[in-house]
C-alpha cells in the first residue's frame, strides 16, 4: 500500500509525464515521416497534369517599369498561358506622376470599401462586377487610355485579375497596377476622397 | 490500485483517441491532397508565411497530415505521428489566433465543410491538440496485434 501511495504522489502530471516519452526515437521517426510524406507530395506534383511550381509565383508578375524603357514581362505561372496577360507595375512615385498627368484610376475593391475612402477621382470597378459587365464610365473610355488599377495593399490580387479582364476581354492596351494600393496612397497623405451617403468629406 | 493514478486510462480509451485524431487528419488532408493550388491560396490569405514557401507547404503539408493520420489509425509509429500532429496543430492554432487578432475575414482552409468561425476552429484544434498530446504520452494504447514489448511484459 505504501509503495502505491509513493507512486501516486510522485506522479509528474500530464505535461510532466512527457519526459518519459522516448524522444530520440520520436525525433528520428518524425524526420523519416516528414521526409517520406514530403517526397510523396512533391513526386505526385511532378507527375500530375496540373503540377504547380515548387516556388510560389503570382498569377501575374507585376514588373516595375523603368520610366525610360518599354520592358514588359509576361507571367510564368503554370495556370496562366504564356502571353495571356501583360501588365505594368508602378510604384508610388510613378503613380503620383500619373495622377498629376490625369490618368484614369480604377479601384478594384468592393463598393463599400470604395465609399469609405479612395484615390481622389478614381472610378469604382469591383472585380465581381467587371466579370459580368463593364460600367458605362469605363466602357466609354478610349482603349489606349492609361488605366491605373489598385486594390487594398501589396498582397491583394483583385487589381491584377481586373487588369487581365480589361486587357483580354475589353481590349484596353495600357493597364498598370499600383502595387502599394490604397493603403500606400492613404498613408502617404496624397489626395483621397470618401463618399458616405454620396457626400464628399472635402479632403 | 491503478485507478488512483489520475492519468491512468484504459488502453482502449487511448486507442479510441488515437483513431479519432487519425481519422480527423485523414479527412482534413483529403481535399488538400488533390487541390494544392487552392490550399496554397488559403495559406497565403493568412499573410504569415513568405510567398516563396507557399507552394512547397501546399504540396507537402497535406501529405504529412495524411501520413500521420494513417499511422495513427493503424497504430504504427504512434508517438512520432502524434508528435507531428501536435506540432501542426500548434502552428494551425497560432495562425488562426493571429488571423483573429488581425481581424482577417478569410477562409480558414482547414478541411472540406469546416466551420468558417475561426474561434470555433481554434477550440476544435485545442481539443485535438490535447488528444494528440495524450496519445504522445501514452503510446498506441490497445492494439489489435500486440507488439513485441507488450508480449514480453505480459509473459513476465
Amino acid at each position: 500500500m505504501g509503495s502505491t501511495n509513493k507512486r501516486s504522489k510522485s506522479y509528474p502530471g500530464f505535461l510532466g509525464s512527457l519526459q518519459y516519452v522516448p524522444w530520440n526515437l520520436v525525433f528520428k521517426r518524425s524526420f523519416i515521416i516528414v521526409s517520406v510524406a514530403s517526397g510523396l507530395g512533391l513526386s505526385r506534383n511532378l507527375i500530375s497534369t496540373e503540377s504547380i511550381p515548387w516556388i510560389y509565383q503570382r498569377p501575374v508578375r507585376v514588373v516595375y517599369e523603368k520610366k525610360d524603357t518599354k520592358e514588359i514581362t509576361t507571367t510564368t505561372h503554370a495556370r496562366v498561358k504564356q502571353g495571356q496577360r501583360i501588365l505594368l507595375g508602378l510604384d508610388l512615385e510613378q503613380v503620383l506622376e500619373e495622377y498629376h498627368f490625369g490618368s484614369v484610376f480604377i479601384d478594384s475593391r468592393d463598393t463599400d470599401e470604395f465609399l469609405n475612402g479612395h484615390v481622389q477621382g478614381a472610378i469604382s470597378l469591383p472585380l465581381s462586377l467587371a466579370q459580368q459587365e463593364l460600367p458605362h464610365e469605363v466602357n466609354g473610355l478610349d482603349r489606349n487610355e492609361r488605366l491605373i488599377l489598385y486594390c487594398d495593399e501589396s498582397l491583394c490580387e483583385s487589381s491584377e485579375e481586373l487588369g487581365g479582364i480589361l486587357m483580354n476581354r475589353y481590349g484596353f492596351t495600357q493597364v498598370c497596377i499600383f502595387k502599394g494600393g490604397w493603403e500606400a496612397w492613404r498613408d502617404s497623405g496624397y489626395p483621397t476622397e470618401r463618399l458616405v451617403g454620396l457626400e464628399e468629406d472635402g479632403t | 490500485m491503478k485507478s488512483r493514478d489520475p492519468f491512468y486510462q484504459d488502453p482502449r480509451f487511448v486507442a479510441f483517441l488515437r483513431i479519432l485524431v487519425g481519422l480527423f487528419f485523414l479527412y482534413a488532408s483529403f481535399d488538400k491532397l488533390f487541390y494544392p493550388v487552392d490550399f496554397s491560396e488559403s495559406i497565403r490569405n493568412y499573410r504569415i508565411m513568405p510567398e516563396w514557401s507557399l507552394n512547397l507547404l501546399a504540396l507537402t503539408l497535406p501529405w504529412i497530415e495524411f501520413t500521420c493520420g494513417l499511422l495513427l489509425v493503424c497504430g504504427v509509429w504512434v508517438r512520432s505521428a502524434a508528435f507531428l500532429v501536435s506540432l501542426m496543430l500548434l502552428a494551425f492554432m497560432a495562425g488562426l489566433l493571429s488571423a483573429i487578432w488581425r481581424k482577417l475575414d478569410i477562409d480558414c482552409g482547414c478541411y472540406h465543410g469546416a466551420s468558417q468561425d475561426l474561434f470555433r476552429r481554434v477550440v476544435e484544434d485545442a481539443l485535438l491538440f490535447w488528444m494528440s498530446l495524450y496519445v504522445l504520452q501514452k503510446g498506441p494504447g490497445y492494439k489489435l496485434v500486440p507488439d513485441s514489448e507488450t508480449l514480453r511484459k505480459t509473459s513476465t
